[in-house]
């Protein structure tokens, strides 16, 4: 027997069927066939190629694709190959660093650092260069210096910001060369080309008697924003000003911007005055380009701000734009984040991911209560980990780490703080979109849905005047029922009742024992289709990921970053080596509710909202709104939530041309329902369709009879386009039947897999059903055409006597699995295919005799798992090894009566055992664990944490404080081991703290301390002795000592080693002078000796 | 302007009339003519096919050999800049009808690129170097044989030429010693040195950086880049899983164009 999951996600149970004679042949075809195939497979092996024909670097390919010349790795990815780590290529010598290179691609010096940061000399820092600065490496100022021949002037502890003020700051005049000829340099410049300087003073300066003159040509200077004049010789002279056009004194000294005209405002369009503030939007420009008219010159002050939906934005600004409401879950469908910045003059649209894959946040820097900055930035959402959560934590603790959790909250539902139906979880700030067109993205989609899929059971009991009475929960059949869940749904992802961003609701919800939305509920989630003024996404701290990341003000190459912001990257790479991030929260209920055509009774109300995937309205009239807002592009996401039938054209294809993608009615064309036919390849092993026609079918036995009671089956239809079909036990409308065989997908198949109670079982509850069933089917395309008639599938339930006892069909645990370490119990449930009572005891024993009950409140036809109906109690799990005999008993609604004799029970048990791991989940080994010393600002780190015991998932997570966020780490290896790389750490003291978990809900915590010293200090020799012939050295590290016999300054290569490790020794001749130089690991070495020592 | 060429070309005619109505005149006329034919031979034979050698002493090849050289050089940065550093490169991706270089791919998704072309300036010069060595020795061979036409001996020493790129400019070292004998005058040279205004040492050292973070982070923040360095646009461009760059600088439009693949298909 074996089992699989048909599309529904309901259990299948098929049966590989053969005899004698088949089973053999096939089975020597199928070896035959494994050789062929086998050799071949073993000729040809997938792996990792290290330069592949086309000449990609690190392909997994074929073996037999791979060039002969290139290095191949088999059965291993790219991302373990030895050839394919990435490391630092360097070559000191011009000061040049680059990371992540592959040794094979480097030319020069590499290290293994794929990152430089432990590489001597890659810091950057600030490089004067005569009048201009460079922002490079030790080694690249130095080369640049001397091309210009000017000495090397490198500083490393200025910022980049105060690196670039520095050409503004220098003292600067004019530099007379023999013959009058003249240029504008600094003192320094000057000197190197023989210049008489005058500091302060422009090449016109009629003391200088120069062969430069006035002039009323203008020029755009490099690094500086304002318009300046241009003497005759073609030197930069003072900003121009068009009132000072021949004015001999404005040409004589160097005047400021301070000085000049209208300084303080931006001057832009400035026909007279070039004096330019990049600050307040404007800069020098082309008039010539840009077809202004100028007084004098060709250039001018060109205005760079911007102005957005009527208000003003300065260059340099970015900010953020909504289609709604945002946050608190309200994101409504089809909505995106965007971005735009004012780019000289011109609004870019950068859109953050769609699908709301990340979210915009806006910082606004203000002065005297007035926003003179704005920044927006994309940032991921990592929504994922907010579901992720939940699987790992519970209670006050899943409260408190959702809370510490970027961009996640906690949505609940408790519809009255008296009953006992509610629950709590973790879910996103943003819920993201789904793209349905995919069917495993749909898939997914539905599985994420499916979570907000609840039942509230209100339990009934006879009153003295046979009348029900109500036990519990009795808020479940109120408004607010239908209202929490729908908010709950919604906050999952586009799922439930929902708007798109153009406001269109659609239901996408079903609700059975409860009202529907009211309209004005209703019309509350349409106005979330409306952006709130000055609501931006929140600026959440990320600060934690910054420091470990390396992303702190100036650390990362000296670039001033904004750090919030920086951080957006790092998060979904640890989602992208994380694919198990989403578990189903619980198993989904199923909705049985056809069985109410059937039964009805005193039992227990059952009150079911199913939170289905949301779908756009049917056909495409409103597929033109997504085209018309040039300043928010359609995109596919957007498309296909306006229609059901809009379709995206051009998106994906070569164009930079926004109002080229657009979103059409692709099926205008259509007007034909879908057609409905039998699918055959979900029918069970157990039944078959007979009586096909155009107009339906009968799922029979395989004798074609009726079927046999609480025997799984499946039958499904499928549809000549995609469709979602409905099913309903009466004739109605598409829209008001109760059942779905679509799970809200258009799909081209439609299946259900139900289980049958016994007829005779309802009868005597009081029911009439006599064992017939049909279904009627309508199904509906995208454009909103339905089957004209309905589709009628029909069968029938072989009734009693019910002579079988019930049928364990599983259990939660299974049986032999691990449960947790530290807990002395365990919630367990056992699932079977009729409603049943059932018991356990710890020795195996008559049903009759076993003292402990399950907790069984399925009513018939109501069962709660699509696995059965579920009965569920609480077990003593003290022992490492918990035995436990279960039998069930059928037909409890006999007790009492005079046919209580037909009452079915297991004769045999059904044994059942749960386990405790040898050991609770524990961590072996941490690393880093000792302190460590760099030469460097910063060193990359590697954390890793080894664990072991426990169950087969374990999870770590690690925090800089003690009761700070945790971060999760990357998933462990086959040995266990979780690492989180690339932590880009400062010299200091360093504290980890380290949470895992494991599937049980056990945990462990631990933390690891190192310090991490910076030594820019060379060796220093704390011992020295002389011992017959031979001299004796101690260091105070680890360092290679070489000496010479000639003097201090001897040539390093040449000299003779002593041995790299803290003692050295010297082979001596008495009387003889020793000069010692010791290096250590990082180069750090004294400018003379470390010792001159005379032997004995 | 048609009325006045009319008066002249009567008047020019009148003249005409009047001098064909004199017989010595005629004389006088032919004697001329055949002056000016005879003169006309001289001039031809004396001065076609050979050019005037003005003062051997006050020649120099220089200027011409470094604008032929700066020429051949200019044309190959074009190139270049517009292929990401590469003048013939082999792995680039297609968009909107033009290519651009891969300078950091990586195949797998998710992973961050691998940079290809480690030490960018050291490439570029290298790639200037290969595509111009051959333009330079024509140059100095076209300079050559001008010369030689002039009456010049010219002999060549073996050459040296690198290229350096700066940020504002790009400097050819260009030594190639070079003797022309005219008679008894004897004249030496050797430096050829250029220096070219461009804005491509800039441009690179804003695609190294874009590539550092990108094979570090998979991401560039390169609206705060132009920020700090206004005379440099960025346009980028996000397509498919690929990452493209376009760095122009304002003032020269010189356009640095480029493609990353770094942590494709990244959720």
């Amino acid at each position: 027997m074996e089992e699989g999951k048909n599309k529904s996600g309901e259990i299948k149970v098929t049966e590989i069927i053969g005899n004698g004679f088949l089973e053999q042949f096939s089975l020597w075809i199928f070896l035959i066939g494994f050789v062929i195939l086998g050799s071949s497979l073993v000729s040809s092996a997938e792996g990792c190629c290290s330069l592949d024909s086309s000449g990609v670097d690190c392909t997994y390919i074929d073996s037999a694709e791979c060039p002969s010349s290139s290095s191949f790795q088999d059965f291993v990815s790219c991302d373990d190959a030895a050839f394919c780590q990435g490391g630092c290529c360097y070559d000191d010598s011009i000061g040049s660093y680059d990371v992540s290179v592959l040794e094979a691609n480097c030319a020069t010096q590499w290290s293994p650092d794929s990152t430089c940061d432990s590489v001597p000399g890659s810091e950057p820092g600030c490089c004067i260069l005569g009048d201009s600065v460079n922002w490079v490496t030790e080694g690249a100022c130095a080369i640049n210096s001397d091309s210009l021949g000017v000495e090397t002037d490198w500083d490393s502890s200025i910022s980049y910001a105060e690196c670039q003020e520095i050409p503004s700051s220098q003292d600067r005049g004019a530099c007379v060369l023999e013959g009058g000829f003249c240029s504008i340099s600094t003192q320094e410049t000057c000197s190197s080309i023989g210049g008489d300087f005058s500091s302060g003073y422009l090449c016109t300066a009629l003391s200088l008697d120069t062969v430069c003159l006035m002039n009323d040509q203008t020029e755009c200077v490099s690094d500086l924003d304002q318009v300046y004049f241009i003497d005759s010789c073609g030197n930069q002279a003072n900003i121009y000003d068009s009132s000072k056009v021949g004015v001999q004194s404005y040409w004589e000294t160097m005047i400021s911007p301070e000085q000049s005209c209208n300084f303080g405002d931006s001057n832009a369009n400035s026909a007279e005055c070039g004096n330019c503030d990049y600050f307040k939007s404007s800069s020098c420009s082309s008039a010539i380009e840009d077809s202004f008219n100028v007084d004098y010159g060709t250039n001018y002050c060109k205005d760079l701000s911007c102005e957005f939906d009527g208000e003003p934005f300065n260059n340099g600004d970015s900010w953020c734009r909504y289609d709604g409401a945002i946050g608190s879950s309200d994101d409504v469908v089809g909505s995106r984040h965007w971005r735009y910045s004012c780019n000289q003059g011109v609004i870019d649209i950068d859109p953050c991911n769609d699908y709301r894959q990340e979210v915009c946040v806006q910082k606004n820097t203000k002065e005297n209560g007035e926003i003179v900055f704005r920044e927006g930035s994309c940032l991921a959402n990592p929504w994922q980990n907010c579901f992720d959560l939940n699987n790992n934590f519970a209670g006050a603790e899943l409260v408190e780490e959702c809370k510490s959790a970027i961009s996640c909250r906690m949505q609940g539902v408790s519809i009255n703080p008296g009953d006992s139906f509610g629950f709590n979880r973790c879910v996103p700030q943003y819920p993201s979109g789904f793209d349905l067109k995919t069917e495993e993205s749909a898939e997914e989609a539905v599985n994420i849905c499916n979570q907000g899929t609840a039942r509230c059971v209100i339990p009934r009991k006879r009153k003295w005047d046979t009348s029900c009475k109500i036990k519990d929960n009795a808020h479940c059949e109120d408004a607010a029922f239908t209202e929490q869940m729908n908010d709950f749904c919604m906050s999952l992802g586009d799922c439930g009742g929902a708007v798109n961003y153009n406001g269109d609701f659609k239901k996408n919800y079903a609700i059975n024992g409860a009202p529907d939305l009211s309209a004005s509920w209703i019309q509350s989630l349409i106005s979330l289709a409306t952006p709130i003024e000055g609501q931006y996404a929140i600026l959440e701290d990320y600060s934690v990921y910054l420091e470990l990341f390396g992303i702190n003000g100036e650390i990362l190459r000296g670039r001033e970053l904004n750090s919030p912001f920086a951080a957006a990257f790092i998060i979904p790479a640890y989602y992208s080596d994380n694919p198990d991030w989403y578990n189903v929260l619980d198993r989904p209920l199923t909705f049985d509710n056809w069985y109410d055509w059937v039964f009805g009774s005193c039992s227990s109300i059952n009150v079911d909202y199913s939170c289905n995937v949301w779908q756009p309205p049917v056909g495409g009239e409103n597929c033109d709104a997504c085209n018309h807002d040039p300043l928010k592009p359609c995109s596919k996401y957007r498309c296909e939530t306006l229609g059901a039938s809009c379709e995206i054209l051009n998106e994906g294809e070569e164009t930079d041309h926004p109002e080229e993608i657009i979103c059409i009615n692709g099926g205008a064309q259509d007007s034909n329902p879908p057609i409905i036919t039998p699918l055959y390849e979900v029918v069970s092993s157990t039944e078959t369709y007979s009586s096909v026609t155009s107009n339906g079918y009968s799922v029979t036995s395989l004798s074609g009879g009726c079927l046999e009671a609480y025997v799984p089956i499946t039958f499904g239809i499928t549809s000549d386009e995609p469709a979602i079909c409905h099913y309903d036990s009466e004739q109605s409308l598409f829209e008001n039947m109760s059942g779905d065989l679509s799970q809200n997908i258009y799909r081209w198949n439609h299946s259900l897999s139900i289980n049958l109670p016994d007829p005779s079982h309802g009868q005597s509850l009081g029911a009439s059903w006599t064992g017939d069933l049909d279904f009627f089917i309508l199904c509906q395309d995208s454009n909103g055409h339905e089957t004209p008639n309905f589709y009628k599938i029909s069968m029938c339930v072989n009734q009693g006597p019910d002579t079988s006892a019930p049928i364990i069909t599983g259990t939660s645990p299974e049986s032999d699995s691990f449960v947790s370490f530290d807990m002395d119990s365990t919630d367990a449930q056992v699932y079977t295919n009729e409603l049943s009572q059932c018991k356990w005891s710890l020795i195996d024993e008559p049903y009759s005799s076993m003292a402990n009950d399950f907790s069984c409140i399925d009513s018939l036809g109501f069962q709660s798992s699509p696995f059965g109906y579920v009965c569920s109690d609480i077990l003593p799990t003290e022992n490492e090894t918990n035995q436990f005999y279960i039998r069930c008993a059928d037909q409890q609604w006999l007790i009492g009566t005079s046919n209580e004799s037909d009452i079915n029970a297991n004769e045999v048990s059904y044994s059942y055992v749960l386990k405790k791991p040898d050991k609770k989940i524990e961590i072996d080994w941490m690393t880093p664990d000792i302190n460590f010393e760099i030469a460097s600002e910063s060193v990359s780190v590697d954390l890793n944490v080894k664990t072991s015991g426990g169950g087969d998932g374990h999870r770590c997570y690690y925090s800089i404080t003690e009761d700070g966020m945790n971060i999760p780490m990357f998933l462990p290896d086959e040995n266990n081991v979780h690492s989180q790389p690339a932590l880009n750490l400062f010299p200091q003291q360093w504290t980890f703290y380290i949470t895992c978990v494991d599937e049980l809900g056990d945990s462990v915590e631990d933390q690891t301390s190192f310090e991490i010293i910076y030594d820019d200090n060379f060796p220093r020799i704390i011992r020295v002795w002389d011992d017959f012939g031979e001299i004796f050295l101690i260091t105070d590290e680890p360092s290679e000592c070489r000496y010479s016999i000639d003097s201090c300054s001897f040539n390093w290569e040449n000299a003779t080693s002593m041995g790299d490790e803290l003692i050295h020794v010297i082979d001596s001749v008495p009387g003889r002078e020793y000069f010692v130089k010791c290096e250590d690991e990082f180069g750090n070495t004294p400018s003379g000796c470390s010792l001159s020592v005379v032997a004995l | 302007m048609a009325f006045e060429m009319r008066k002249n070309r009567l008047a020019r005619t009148k003249t005409r009339c009047t001098l064909f109505a004199n017989a010595r005149g005629q004389v006088a006329i032919f004697i001329i003519v055949a002056i000016v034919i005879v003169a006309g031979i001289l001039f031809l034979f004396l001065f076609l096919g050979r050019v005037d050698v003005e003062d051997p002493l006050s020649v120099n090849p220089t200027k011409d050999i470094q604008l032929c050289v700066e020429d051949g050089i200019q044309e190959v940065v074009v190139e270049i800049l517009a292929n990401g550093g590469i003048y013939e490169p082999e792995h680039t991706f297609a968009y909107d009808g033009e290519n651009y270089t891969y300078l950091c791919y990586q195949d797998a998704d998710y992973l961050p690129c691998y940079n290809s072309f480690p030490g960018l300036e050291t490439v570029i010069e290298n790639e200037i170097y290969e595509q111009s060595k051959d333009r330079v020795d024509e140059c100095f061979d076209l300079v050559g044989e001008d010369l030689e036409r002039q009456g010049f001996l010219v002999e060549f020493g073996p050459r040296e030429f690198s290229v350096d790129i700066f940020k504002s400019r790009i400097f050819v070292t260009l030594n190639r010693p070079m003797t022309l004998t005219h008679e008894e005058t004897i004249r030496d040279f050797e430096v050829f040195d250029i220096e070219i205004i461009s804005d491509l040492g800039s441009l690179v050292d804003i695609a190294r950086e874009i590539i550092n973070y990108e094979a570090q982070y998979c991401f560039y923040d390169y609206h705060w880049q132009m920020r700090l360095t206004p005379e440099i646009n960025i346009n980028f461009i996000d397509f498919q899983t690929n990452k493209l760059y376009e760095l122009e600088n304002r003032v020269s439009h010189e356009l640095f164009k480029f493609a990353v693949r770094s942590c494709p298909n990244q959720p």
